[in-house]
């Protein structure tokens, strides 16, 4: 039997032109996990929204929506909160209670589930999930990786049949969401839950998915495996002016589109070790030797660059901690950034990247150590909402209101006043975060004219492949030390685990390509 | 934080709430100098088993003052009592007028001693334990609000820190008008999250009909026990008063005891409840070792 099944859905939202769902023609059988991608505003939430009604927006709707328990619009109140779990992007805002164990327990009590059963399944619910040592904390001393599994264990608690997730992992960092989507598989082989997730990080999401559903400007672009979408992805299928299928596939395949090199059609490289199989099978042995340092002309002016400009930002032994009975953040940091640089800090969550921000721009004191900037400092916070001043967005947003915008185009509004400030030096915490590849690459574009225009840049970020594209120089903390420095290309080459997935992919086949172009031009 | 977790803190919370309800009350009501002395003997007592050398730094920080302060005023501005010992000016201090306020302090302090240990034992989630049974509703908003207080502080920091490293745009923004702002988007912050929430709790049903509470604790057998003993003595201690056997008048002139039976029993009562924590401690403590000897 099928667990949803979808009809000709046409979703408008009142007052608009254009429908943002038209004629959705979708099924899915029981015990799957469908993955909706899709660039951002093409209605993947909207249309996960129309399977639970008690969160869909007001709007007409034409068509039909069934799931195992029969048409969604004729369930009650008690069967979608009961039958159908929900989780959204924000960690934060879906969290109701105070304490851990009660959050868990929030929904039972709202069914009126007897105490003794609520005792049962909440503790079963926090043994699964591995929950026990932090279920008597406060939800917010949480983590965001900790809040999102305590929101999918929540919505879980009352066993749902099918499990609706929006873009869940969106702001996590990587660590976290791979933590995250594993608990989601999780779910699904041990429980046999149908789950429907909308996602924008391919890479893990290829592997995870039983079927994947590609959505453009409101129609079903593309429906099946992961393999079928990337032959449609390598053989250039468009998902909007702005955006081509390729653009949001694993890099893998990027790579392997960029290279038009061997015949892979049954085995098409979406992960690092389908990656490794198709280069092993092209390169030939002795190839390897010739390739060497070829891939690292920038690394010899970086170093004159070093020794010829002067320092914008200079980090002198500096000690941080948030309160005086509590560990050190920082442990003795030195840094030095050059005028005209882009550097990039990288490093785990906690390792005091976003602390070492505060205090260069002076948010945060040191108690040791010196920290001196040339010049005026404009930030991006981790957090684009705390930027907003004005009641209108203006610029290509108009007139509207900064919270009604997505997440996407929240972080480019961020970014459009951090940028309009006329600094020396900018920080930016976490920029790629929420952007579609589109806006990544003009991006890059915007900071390398930045650049050009001598000013410097300080990127803190877990995005990889983003970092080697556009940094300069990039440094790694680790408990509040700084690891290894290095000239970009330099540092991700040598790097085992922290680098792109193509640097692991070609690790030991082809020495230091970095990016899917880097194995094209090889 | 270090907390330490007494025997008592481990009975239900319902328990701990009924004792220090019942002592608190008493503690006010008995208005006698023995109770009140073995009140505040036993608040210390039990205050220094939770906390250590941290509660008598609270007592003396605050307690122990008012209390002097309280020994010190009340005969200076109370005239009333028929023994002066001495004349400040034309006025009399009276042995009464002092007595009294020796009285009064030891209930001001044992009191304020009982509703520390009240603060340590009665956490927000202990106390919700409690409250939700009684009234749901008003529980669950009382979490969120609990839960929101340090959200919106810590969003407050937030948006001051991103907005002083914002650059100024080219056009001087006035600092009213910043201020202006910034108060106008952490009320929609505020506004816009709650909205995503109200959504996050209507999807997991929240306003059906028929909404229990779960608070995670059990009564025990020894709830009961001690709830039985707590009501024998609350119910003797009370009915001293109302015979007269713990009947206590400073004015006009000082007087202890109407009844001609004594009051050994009942003040018995009244010292085991104050000092039922402690006793359960060492009771607890007393098992233990004998366990480890068995070992």
């Amino acid at each position: 039997m099928e667990a949803v099944r979808i009809k000709d859905l046409t979703f408008t939202y009142p007052g608009a032109d254009l429908p943002a769902l038209e004629g959705i023609n979708l099924s899915l059988e029981e015990g799957r996990i469908l993955c909706i991608l899709g660039p951002t505003g093409c209605g993947k939430t909207t249309l996960l929204k129309n399977l639970k009604p008690i969160v869909r927006p007001h709007g007409e709707i034409r068509g039909s929506v069934e799931i195992f328990m029969g048409e969604v619009g004729d369930l009650s109140q008690r069967e979608q909160a009961a039958g159908i779990g929900y989780v959204t992007q924000n960690p934060e805002n879906q969290i109701v209670t105070d304490k851990v164990w009660h959050e868990l327990a929030f929904g039972l009590e709202n069914l009126g589930t007897e105490p003794e059963t609520i005792r049962r399944k909440v503790a079963e619910i926090a043994g699964f999930f591995g929950i026990e040592s932090w279920y008597k904390n406060m939800t917010s001393e949480l983590s965001g990786g900790q809040k999102q599994l305590l929101n999918l264990a929540a919505a879980m608690v009352s066993s749902p049949r099918l499990l609706l997730l929006d873009e869940p992992t969106a702001q996590l960092d990587p660590v976290a969401a791979a933590d995250f989507l594993a608990a989601v598989k999780r779910v699904n082989l041990e429980l046999g839950t149908t789950i429907i997730l909308t996602e924008h990080r391919t890479d893990e999401v290829v592997s995870l998915a039983d079927k994947i559903c590609v959505m453009k400007d409101g129609q079903v672009g593309a429906y099946g495996t992961a393999r079928d979408i990337a032959r449609k992805a390598v053989q250039g299928e468009r998902l909007n002016d702005k955006v081509s299928l390729l653009d949001i596939m694993p890099q893998p395949l990027q790579a392997y589109a960029a290279s038009e090199d061997g015949d892979c059609e049954w085995d098409l490289p979406l992960d690092v070790p389908s990656g490794r199989r198709w280069l092993s099978g092209i390169i030939e042995v002795g190839e390897l030797a010739e390739q060497g340092s070829q891939h690292f002309p920038e690394d010899a002016k970086a170093k004159e660059d070093r020794t010829a400009k002067e320092h914008a930002v200079e980090v002198k032994k500096v000690w941080y901690r948030y309160d005086k009975n509590r560990s050190d953040v920082l442990k003795g940091v030195n840094l030095k950034v050059s005028k005209g640089e882009v550097f990039a800090l990288l490093g785990g969550n906690g390792a005091g990247k976003t602390t070492l921000l505060n205090l260069l721009c002076g948010n945060a004191k040191a108690y040791r150590g010196e920290v001196s900037a040339k010049g005026s400092i404009a930030m991006l916070p981790q957090d684009p909402q705390t930027l907003f001043l004005d009641d209108t967005a203006g610029g290509e947003f108009g007139e509207r209101h900064p919270y009604d915008l997505s997440g996407g185009e929240q972080q480019r509004l961020a970014l459009e006043i951090v940028f309009s400030a006329d600094a020396d030096i900018y920080l930016l915490d976490e920029p790629t975060k929420g952007l579609d590849p589109y806006y990544k690459k003009k991006l890059i574009e915007q900071i390398r004219k930045l650049k050009d225009e001598g000013k410097t840049i300080i990127i803190v970020s877990h995005d990889m492949t983003f970092c080697a594209r556009v940094a300069d120089k990039c440094a790694m903390l680790f408990r509040g030390e700084i690891v290894s420095e290095e000239a970009a290309r330099k540092f991700f080459a040598e790097n085992m685990y922290y680098t792109t997935p193509v640097g692991r992919m070609s690790r030991g086949l082809i020495e230091g390509a970095l990016l899917p172009e880097d194995i094209g031009s090889r | 934080m270090y907390l330490r977790h007494d025997e008592f803190t481990k009975y239900h919370p319902g328990t701990n709430f009924a004792y220090f309800c019942a002592v608190i009350i008493l503690s006010l009501v008995i208005f006698h100098p023995v109770t009140m002395g073995i009140s505040l003997a036993g608040a210390l007592v039990y205050a220094i088993l939770l906390r250590g050398g941290k509660s008598l730094k609270f007592f003396f920080s605050m307690p122990f003052i008012i209390m002097i302060l309280t020994v010190i005023l009340n005969p200076i501005f109370v005239h009333k009592g028929i023994t002066p010992l001495f004349y400040i000016g034309d006025s009399p201090v009276t042995k009464e007028a002092f007595i009294y306020g020796a009285c009064a302090t030891l209930m001001i302090g044992s009191v304020m001693m009982w509703f520390y240990c009240y603060s340590q034992v009665m956490t927000s989630d202990r106390f919700m334990a409690v409250a939700g049974r009684v009234m749901p509703k008003s529980s669950l908003v009382f979490s969120m609000v609990l839960r929101f207080i340090p959200r919106l502080k810590n969003q407050a920091v937030k948006i001051r820190n991103a907005r002083r490293n914002a650059g100024t745009n080219g056009e001087a923004v006035s600092k009213t008008k910043e201020a202006a702002g910034q108060m106008s988007m952490l009320t929609t912050w505020a506004l816009e999250n709650s909205i995503e929430t109200s959504d996050a709790m209507r999807s997991r049903g929240y306003g059906l009909p028929g909404r229990t509470h779960y608070s995670g604790y059990k009564m025990q057998a020894r709830d009961g026990v001690f709830i039985a003993l707590l009501i024998i003595f609350a119910v003797t201690v009370i009915a001293g008063k109302i015979t007269g056997a713990l009947f206590f008048a400073a004015y006009p002139q000082v007087k202890i005891g109407l009844s001609e039976g004594g009051s050994g029993a009942y003040i018995a009562a009244f010292a085991l409840m104050c000092f039922a924590p402690a006793v359960i401690e060492i009771a607890e403590e007393l098992r233990w070792k004998q366990l480890e000897s068995k070992i």
